[in-house]
């Protein structure tokens, strides 16, 4: 078994065992059955590892080294304990060979109390087989600064590997395919480690170079969702390609016609329509016909179907967008309606974007998707603008996975309308402090994409 | 553990070099690489992971130096390091083969060969690896906004007219168990399925709109490694969707020796669905493949493959049989056998003149087939000559097939055979069908003439002809004329017992 599969199933034994002594005595047969059951799940696993840690950093669980993710299957246990670590203070926790049921009750019953009393049971007990970090103060500590670094050292390789690419296509040049591979790599890992971190970063909008940000962030949007759902890597690496193809076939389209700021006539709407035909083309100019390339055709192509069937190019009844089609669907929108283009000069609030896909669900968009893109972006999605209750106004920097609401945010303009350069807050911890509204980050000469930098 | 480790970079460095050198099928590449992950597996059991930091020339293990090669191309360090490795990790589970992938994905020669992107692709499990891209960030400044009034309310008020939408509805993202089920069933379909038909379904689609060289070049490239892979039902789908492109002429690529050889292992597979879309994508090919399919059919385990596979080349030479008129000369009796059932199939109109240099073959199961063929083609004369042919099978298979054609010229011929002694030495089968032939080329002394044999004991003695009436009252019966039944009737009333059990038991039979 796999580090990642065995952190899922030990977390996936916590979850009722903590939920067990929430509601029965130590004594009950419930907690007793499933302690056992947590025991003889855990030998099995230590037969293999030497012991079982977990730590919490930021807003991730690590299980012996390897993130855990939040995946739908196992988004409800992995939120509980990430929010009771943070509840309790806790910065890892570590099984050990020997574990005794006895312990393993004793554990669970102290989880269920408040930090103090935890902390004051914890230091009675003496744990022999089970040892419990508590961190030092409440603050975290400070993020490596490589992992920062290297979203953006990540980010901004994508950007320039995606511009050659796609100048390169339009003057007729080579292409480089395998910077192309090991860039999304690079993205799959960058997602992998911490999907905030490079997901921050798509609020890079370039007025002047839309066609290449929005294909990387649409590849990065993608790439979160699709890690979110739990496809594997290399299914991560063929999501990406094709969300970041998903637009070549507009290099055959004139750029006059791509950024016309009146609105189109009805045979220059038909001539961009035809952008997913030539996607097809392109990718075969490009890449020939490997496996990641049949999914980027695949993709090129459907990526306007709509989830009722209609869209284009026009389809047969019986044929359906595939799942990375769909997903592209959601992020593409997405990052279209965010970004301020000839046409549309102030963009939607992500906050807005976000309502108009989950309004559209069924009808654009796979309604599954939806949701789990709405989880993954929060309902104030990164780089939003909010005012506060205290009159401030903050930016989102990262979601909190328990609580989808309360983001934590950077305050960038006072009360009296000066920018600054405020504190963090997390509004799950904070909750004196409320959301008045989303805000357009217009009114205040803010860039929210700077704050990311 | 720290001799452990030792150990580990020892086997590293020494499987390193012997892959580069021989090669992983290699003993000696062998001899260090097994000690080697066994000692790597020893130590993961205890301690769960080990990693290394990278640095140019150096890894290094809790803060000491355990590898040192300055040497660039002898250096494992510089190999990861020059394609931004900076760390690498092995975990517990830690299999033979993930090693194996590993170490021989860091030997491969340098140029142009990039570790990180190699070892991404390998998708380990336990092996885990740090990359960093060597590129600086650039000096990136987001552009600067200007302050700009925006009206929210009015904003919100377009939005909410623009895309209908709820602004106040309740969000509650969570899944229920049914959608994370679908959603789950989605993934494993999307992995599981080939993309291959979709791929096929969409540049097919494009192809309707636009018949564009990348399209048709990509169809026909999916097509070769369908044909390569043995997919015969995604080949037979993008040839279906190339054959009305003109002048494209895309299976000639296939009609070869050595790919159609490759089929020889689609031949006998056990799902029946798998050869016929193996046939069915043999309906585009063309006569130059003829000779080749021609080589496949003594490898075919199944008759009624066999069967198939000619009726499939019968029909791709329908046109033009003279390339399967060459195996008729084959000195391998199969392919004789296939060469002629093959042009049974077509029914040449020369097929006379085809066979008839066979018709003397010394190989018995050769001189069936011809029969079999002519009579297909309804081509009797030369089965004619069967009926004198020293294999008894051969004789009854032309006398069936001449039953069924009207060729008076023969009667008189076997009304003679009837009457020669030797006739009486054949077996009752084949003296049954001479009957028949007589029957259906019955002359206008027919009933007369088994009248005769009947009652009067005609040419032979009287020891032998209660089969001889019996083969009469047989082909009066057959014959079925109001006189032959009355002749049959007026036996039923005879004394002699042969002859009314003869005409007994054939009117029983009729009136059944």
């Amino acid at each position: 078994m796999n580090i990642y599969i065995a952190g899922k199933t030990v977390v996936g034994l916590l979850y009722p065992l903590f939920k067990a002594v929430q509601v029965y005595d130590v004594n009950n047969n419930v907690v007793i059955n499933t302690a056992q059951k947590f025991i003889s799940g855990i030998e099995e696993l230590l037969s293999t590892f030497s012991s079982l840690e977990f730590v919490r950093y930021r807003d991730y669980v690590f299980f012996n080294k390897q993130r855990l993710k939040y995946e739908i299957d196992s988004y409800a246990n992995l939120q509980f304990m990430n929010t009771q670590l943070q509840m309790l203070n806790i910065k890892s926790i570590t099984f050990k060979r020997g574990i005794t049921q006895e312990e393993v009750i004793d554990f669970a019953s102290i989880f269920k109390e408040d930090r103090i009393t935890f902390q004051r049971k914890l230091a009675e007990k003496k744990f022999q087989h089970i040892d419990i970090e508590i961190l030092k103060s409440d603050k975290e500590p400070d993020e490596p600064i490589e992992n920062g670094q290297m979203a953006k050292r990540t980010y901004f390789k994508a950007l320039k590997v995606t511009k050659n690419l796609m100048q390169n296509l339009w003057t007729g040049r080579p292409v480089d395919v395998k910077s192309s591979r090991r860039v999304i790599y690079g993205l799959v890992d960058s997602i992998s480690r911490d999907e905030f971190g490079i997901l921050a970063l798509t609020t890079i909008k370039n007025f002047d170079e839309y066609t290449f940000n929005h294909s990387l962030n649409v590849g990065i949007l993608s790439l979160a969702l699709g890690q979110r759902i739990g496809l594997d890597r290399k299914n991560l690496a063929r999501l990406g390609t094709s969300g970041i193809l998903h637009d070549i076939g507009k290099v055959e389209i004139s750029k006059e016609l791509i950024n016309k700021i009146q609105k189109l006539t009805n045979d220059e709407w038909e001539t961009l329509k035809l952008h997913s035909n030539y996607g097809v083309r392109e990718i075969l100019k490009t890449r020939g016909l490997d496996e990641t390339s049949m999914f980027a055709i695949t993709v090129a192509y459907q990526h306007h179907w709509n989830y009722d069937g209609t869209g284009y190019p026009l389809r047969e009844k019986e044929d359906e967008p595939t799942l990375f089609s769909r997903i592209v669907r959601i992020c593409d929108s997405y990052d279209a309606m965010t970004t301020a283009r000839g046409y549309q000069p102030v963009p939607y609030l992500p906050h807005f974007a976000l309502r108009v896909i989950w309004s559209n669900q069924n009808r654009l968009f796979d309604p599954i998707l939806a949701k789990v893109f709405t989880q993954l972006l929060g309902i104030y999605p990164v780089g939003s603008c909010l005012e506060l209750s205290s009159g401030e106004i903050g930016v989102v920097m990262r979601q909190n996975p328990s609580t989808i609401d309360l983001p934590n945010i950077k305050i960038v303009v006072d009360s009296s309308s000066n920018k600054i350069d405020g504190r963090m807050i997390d509004l799950a911890a904070h909750t004196e402090i409320k959301i008045i509204r989303p805000t357009y980050p217009q009114i205040y000469g803010i860039n929210p994409a700077a704050y990311f930098l | 553990m720290k001799d452990n480790v030792a150990q580990i970079i020892l086997g590293l460095t020494k499987s390193f070099k012997t892959m580069q050198m021989y090669g992983m099928n290699h003993s000696s590449f062998r001899h260090f690489f097994e000690p080697f992950y066994q000692k790597t597996a020893e130590h993961l059991r205890d301690h769960n992971e080990i990693s290394f930091k990278v640095e140019k020339f150096q890894m290094v293990h809790d803060d000491q130096v355990v590898y040192k090669e300055e040497e660039m191309d002898m250096s494992i360090a510089f190999r990861l390091f020059k394609d931004g490795i900076r760390n690498i990790s092995f975990m517990s589970g830690l299999t033979s083969d993930e090693l194996l992938l590993f170490v021989d994905v860091i030997s491969r020669p340098a140029k142009d060969w990039d570790v990180a992107l190699g070892l991404w692709e390998c998708n380990f499990t336990h092996i885990t690896f740090y990359v960093i891209e060597a590129e600086e960030v650039p000096d990136y400044r987001v552009p600067d906004v200007p302050i700009q009034y925006v009206d929210y309310d009015e904003k919100l008020k377009q939005l909410i007219l623009r895309e209908k939408i709820d602004i106040d509805a309740v969000i509650i993202p969570d899944l229920d168990l049914d959608e994370v089920e679908d959603l789950k069933k989605c993934i494993s379909i999307e992995e599981k399925i080939a993309i291959l038909p979709v791929v096929i379904k969409t540049l097919g689609d494009y192809l309707l709109t636009d018949r564009s060289e990348e399209i048709i070049d990509g169809l026909i490239e999916i097509l070769e490694s369908c044909v390569n892979m043995k997919d015969f039902y995604n080949a037979r789908r993008i040839a279906y969707k190339l054959k009305d492109i003109p002048k494209i002429n895309f299976i000639e690529r296939f009609e070869n020796e050595t790919t159609i050889a490759s089929f020889r292992e689609t031949l006998n597979v056990p799902e029946d669905e798998v050869f016929n879309e193996f046939l069915a994508f043999l309906g585009f090919f063309g006569e130059k493949s003829i000779p080749f399919l021609m080589e496949l059919m003594p490898f075919i385990e199944r008759t009624d493959r066999l069967n198939a596979l000619r009726h499939r080349v019968a029909h791709i030479a329908e046109d033009n049989p003279s390339p399967i008129a060459s195996f008729l000369h084959s000195k391998e009796p199969g392919t004789v056998l296939n060469a002629i059932n093959i042009l049974g199939l077509i029914k040449p109109a020369d097929i006379a003149k085809m066979l008839d240099p066979l018709v003397i073959h010394p190989n018995r199961e050769v001189r069936l087939a011809v029969i079999e063929a002519l009579g297909n083609a309804g081509q009797i004369d030369i089965v004619i000559k069967y009926i004198n042919d020293p294999d008894v099978e051969a004789r009854i298979r032309s006398l069936r097939i001449l039953s069924k054609f009207k060729r008076p010229e023969i009667y008189p011929v076997l009304l003679e055979r009837i009457k020669h002694g030797s006739f009486l030495r054949l077996d009752f089968a084949e003296q049954r069908e001479i009957f028949s032939v007589l029957t259906a080329n019955a002359g206008d002394d027919f009933v007369e003439t088994m009248q005769g044999i009947l009652f009067k004991r005609k040419w032979f003695g009287k020891k032998k002809y209660r089969v001889m009436r019996r083969l009469a009252a047989l082909a009066l019966n057959q014959i079925g004329t109001d006189e032959s039944i009355a002749v049959l009737k007026n036996g039923m009333q005879k004394r002699n017992k042969d002859i009314k059990f003869a005409c007994e038991t054939v009117l029983k039979e009729r009136s059944s």
